[in-house]
């Protein structure tokens, strides 16, 4: 009786063992913190990109959607994550605007930079309801009626700052309303709950389903999937904004695991599998490794302490 | 048609077949088994959605939970035992014809019953959802804020025990929502300091928690008093002409429409679940009867009622789910939960969004059901086996199985002692009285009802809004109306507000 | 007095804890309604059913019986012993790894819902060993679910 007993937990000893081995970094699957709902843009391009890792590392990339309150909650959870080098946080500009406004307390400055994986343009889009057939139409009402035209936006975060820089330079007012994540902005778009919001051309399918209209996009020139959408800056709006999306690792993360992400990610950035899924999703393959990755988010930073106070956002400790 | 047409093809790709049929065989298993709820099955089959498609998920859900409301007729016939609650009435009349020696009969009865009420009630499923969410479109935050607020009430009004303790339960479960960093702007409430609280309940493990473990505890509870009666082990002729028995069920037709509509209906409202839909339709038949004086002794009028209102109700859940986003029932429950996790926003615009997906639920309906009459024609004599799986070996790998659950929605050990937690307070309230379909339901519901009312007001900052609007003002007032209704309702039978003390 | 008007009761001051606590949550700039006044409202109106729950409690005929508490608590070990050896589990996990903690949970827990005595340890050893081994299997190999590894074995 004592053997079975004995045999039973060595049995279970050595499993647990199994798992931990000795050889190099990673050894066992490395989780990657997704701040959004599955299915959002984030998730759809970062979802490729670990499948596409599977080929430079010899354990999977699992994706932990961990979702709400303007994505700070995924922020935190990676900040507060074992530096072990088995969490990476997939994490975009909104790291910078939610700490500006007081949405969050998360800075960039509490992880490791590893890379800087894509950037998505911004686009202006309209409910299929509205009169306006252009951006000129759209701020000539906006000059008509201010502060009563109604944008839906993920308050604090990218698709606050995009359309607040445009009301910004175009010297208009707009009026907010909440609608948290691209998806549910885009169902609210359609519905004409609200009549403006910032889209991307991962929604290129709902335009074709006239389910919304496009007004401009923030690219310096015109881009080749939509050849008709005229630029901001043609438009005489000097705003240019995307979306880029890059990975972080909690603050003391081995430099070996570090490195090795870096190494996957420069992998990931040549493969032309992914550039050809990015192209698809309206998205531009754009790879900075750990240094360059530092100082681009140190940048970005400043740029959005800047557009965060000119907005009127001061943020209080 | 086309659109309908090319989902049910996709449903007919090989691997989601696999998947749908799977779903069916743990369905009937969990449904058959004592003490194993639909809810619970479902929400054992949860993790393994997560890796699949959205459609394939949720044909998976879909197939676990039409085989589960006939699983549960297999122990209700043939050991006497309600394998679920939505057996129940089931076991009044099937038990009695089994031990007769026509437990082919009885079975059998119980299965067609099953895929005739189900498939009569696909037909509003399909036309129904795609209509109210055509209506639905139309909504804005104030039409969905009281459209809540009219949910809860329903709710509350509908609980057996009191309206009082209903509407707690339902507040209680709003008040589960407003613990964590608020949803708009992510500010700290009731966290008392700990990042524990920061990141608030995720609803599925507090779903797992309220119903199965505290169904669990109850099964525990169960356990040393219940004599599972006199078993019919082995040696059980299921053998039976099968037309026969389809005749007998067509020779009723009324029976059959009116237990289907009732099923359907207790189906749409939200969050009552076919426990209520399988006894009301009972009680009904028993009414229409010739010959109610037999009822009791093995009539197949019964089995009928049943097992038709059972499946029906499946399809009434659906079209809850699928036009509005609210759940029809813990099951629907877990499958928007399913719905949010693959990034899918549950609501009026699902149907026209997600036309693929939606379309593919409606064929996966339909498929479930005949899968559900083949699987039960093959392994029926086998699932005999697996119903007598002691407890004391059971309850422990259940709960195994939903901390596991808990724990693979994102990897965190958190999940898990929300899932205790919830388990704890499951346990008391059914302990005390409170109904637990409406915090669930509270639990649901709570993040939209505030977002949806600063939704509202940031839009337009008129408060009256919310009355003068003419959909939104009519859901406020039915809401006051089915509150008054209950309260109204219960002046009439007097009493029974203090009496069986539960002995606690 | 009912039973109703002790858990009414305390329901109310609960709320009443609560509603007291929400005076310390900001209001941040960008929306017209702080995030203060979800609970508040919510609070109000669970505290207004919690009283009325009290004082129908209050009405409903008195009722004294004497309470065994050795009954009870024949009647709740169970219960109570497998609540807290589920806590315990839980608590483990992240300690003794998935592992170890299922097998010593699903076997202790057997023993706890009556499976015991010596004849049985083979058996309620196979069932724990075969489902900490075999969620292990399909939850960390074919799904990739992360479990505990448990600190002891790092």
């Amino acid at each position: 009786m004592k053997r079975a007993f004995s045999c039973a937990l060595a049995i279970v000893l050595l499993g647990s063992l199994a798992s931990l081995g000795l050889a190099a970094y990673p050894e066992r699957p490395v989780k990657m913190i997704v701040p959004w709902a599955a299915g959002g843009d984030t998730d759809a391009i970062k979802r490729v990109w670990a499948e596409i890792a599977k080929k430079y590392l010899p354990q999977p990339i699992i994706i932990a959607n961990i979702t709400g309150a303007s994505g700070t909650k995924g922020a935190k959870e990676a900040k507060g994550a074992p530096p072990d080098g088995y969490t990476i946080y997939s994490t975009h500009d909104y790291i910078h605007t939610t700490y500006y406004t007081g949405v969050s307390d998360v800075s960039y400055r509490d992880f490791e930079p590893i890379c800087l994986t894509t950037s998505t343009p911004s686009i202006l889009a309209a409910s299929p309801n509205s009169p306006w057939k252009s951006m000129k139409d759209l701020l000539e009402d906006s000059k008509k009626r201010p502060g009563e035209i109604k944008v839906g936006a993920t308050l604090g975060s990218t698709s606050h700052f995009f359309p607040a820089m445009i009301e910004r330079e175009a010297k208009v007012k707009w009026k907010y309303v909440s609608y948290e994540g691209t998806a549910p902005r885009m169902t609210a778009l359609m519905g004409g709950h609200i009549e403006l919001g910032e889209t991307n051309l991962t929604q290129l399918d709902k335009v074709k389903a006239g389910q919304m209209k496009l007004l401009a996009i923030a690219t310096d020139k015109r881009h080749p999937e939509v050849p008709d959408l005229p630029t901001l800056k043609e438009l005489g709006i000097n705003v240019t904004y995307a979306v880029n999306r890059g990975f972080v690792a909690p603050k003391g993360t081995p430099e070996e695991a570090l490195a090795k992400m870096e190494e996957v990610c420069a992998k990931v950035a040549k493969d032309p599998a992914f550039a050809d899924a990015m192209r698809k999703q309206g998205t531009d393959v754009s790879f900075l490794g750990r240094k360059a990755y530092r100082d681009f988010l140190e940048k970005n930073d400043t740029l959005n302490a800047e557009l965060a106070s000119a907005l009127g956002y001061t943020r209080k400790k | 048609m086309d659109a309908f047409l090319n989902a049910a093809l996709a449903i007919f790709d090989p691997q989601t077949f696999v998947y749908m049929g799977a779903g069916v065989v743990a369905g009937l298993l969990g449904g058959a088994i004592p003490g194993v709820t639909i809810t619970m099955t479902v929400i054992l089959v949860l993790p393994f959605t997560f890796g699949m498609t959205p459609l394939q998920g949720l044909a998976t859900m879909i197939g676990v939970y039409v085989g589960g409301e006939s699983g549960g007729l297999i122990s209700a016939t043939l050991l006497g035992i309600p394998g679920t609650p939505s057996a129940i009435a089931t076991t009044f009349e099937g038990f009695p014809m089994a031990r007769k020696g026509e437990a082919g009969r009885a079975v059998w009865l119980g299965i067609w019953a099953s895929l005739l009420g189900g498939l009569l009630a696909g037909i509003p499923l399909v036309v129904g959802a795609l209509q109210l969410a055509a209506l639905a479109v139309k909504f804005g935050p104030w039409e969905y804020f009281s459209l809540f607020v009219l949910t809860l009430t329903i709710v509350a009004s509908l609980s057996e025990q009191s309206l009082l303790k209903g509407l707690l339960s339902g507040v209680f479960g709003l008040l589960v929502t407003a613990i964590g960093a608020d949803p708009l702007m992510g500010v700290a409430r009731f966290t008392f300091g700990t990042d524990f609280l920061l990141s608030g309940f995720p609803f599925l493990p507090v779903l797992i928690g309220i119903f199965a473990f505290s169904q669990l505890m109850k099964d525990v509870e169960d356990m040393g008093s219940g004599t599972a009666g006199p078993l019919l082990r082995r040696h059980v002729n299921l053998r039976v002409s099968h037309l026969r028995v389809i005749g007998e069920i067509l020779r009723q037709p009324w029976n059959l429409v009116r237990s289907t509509l009732i099923g359907l209906w207790i189906g749409i409202l939200p969050a009552v679940g076919g426990s209520a839909a399988n006894i009301m339709a009972y009680d009904q038949a028993k009414k229409f009867s010739k010959q109610p004086e037999k009822f009791g002794t093995g009539m197949s009028e019964g089995i009928i009622a049943s097992e038709s209102s059972n499946n029906a109700n499946i399809g009434g859940s659906l079209i809850t789910m699928m036009a509005f986003g609210i759940p029809g029932d813990a099951v629907t429950a877990v499958m928007l939960g399913a719905l949010i996790i693959h990034g899918i926003q549950p609501g009026p615009l699902f149907v026209t969004t997600h036309t693929p997906v939606a379309y593919g639920m409606f064929a996966a309906y339909f498929l479930a059901h005949l899968l559900t009459v083949v699987v039960e024609w093959v392994l029926l004599r086998y699932f005999l086996r697996v119903m007598l799986v002691p407890q004391p070996i059971l309850i422990p790998i259940i709960l195994v199985l939903c901390a596991l659950g808990s724990f693979a929605l994102n990897n965190i050990i958190e999940n898990v002692w929300t899932f205790f937690f919830f388990g704890i307070i499951g346990y008391l309230m059914v302990k005390f009285g409170f109904p637990l379909a409406p915090i669930i339901l509270g639990v649901v519901l709570g993040d939209q009802l505030e977002v949806n009312y600063v939704r509202a007001v940031m839009t337009d900052a008129d408060p009256w809004l919310f009355l003068t609007r003419p959909i939104s003002g009519a859901l406020l007032v039915l809401s006051v109306v089915s509150v008054a209704f209950a309260l109204w309702q219960r002046r009439r039978r007097p009493a029974a507000p203090a009496e069986a003390e539960a002995e606690m | 007095m009912h039973r109703d008007a002790v858990v009414g009761g305390l329901l109310a001051l609960l709320s009443l804890f609560l509603l007291w606590e929400t005076r310390e949550i900001p209001h941040p700039p960008l929306i017209p309604i702080g995030p203060a006044f979800y609970p508040r409202a919510v609070l109000s109106v669970f505290l207004l059913l919690s009283l009325l729950l009290l004082i129908s409690g209050l009405r409903a005929p008195l009722r004294v019986r004497a309470r065994d508490w050795s009954r009870w608590f024949s009647r709740y070990r169970v219960i109570l012993a497998s609540f807290l050896l589920f806590g315990l589990y839980v608590l483990a996990l992240p300690f003794a790894g998935y592992l170890l903690s299922t097998t010593l949970f699903t076997a202790a827990m057997q023993w706890v819902l009556g499976r015991r005595g010596f004849r049985r340890f083979p058996g309620i050893l196979v069932v724990a060993v075969g489902t900490s081994l075999g969620t292990y299997v399909v939850f960390q190999l074919y799904l990739h679910v992360l479990l505990p590894r448990g600190a002891l074995f790092q």
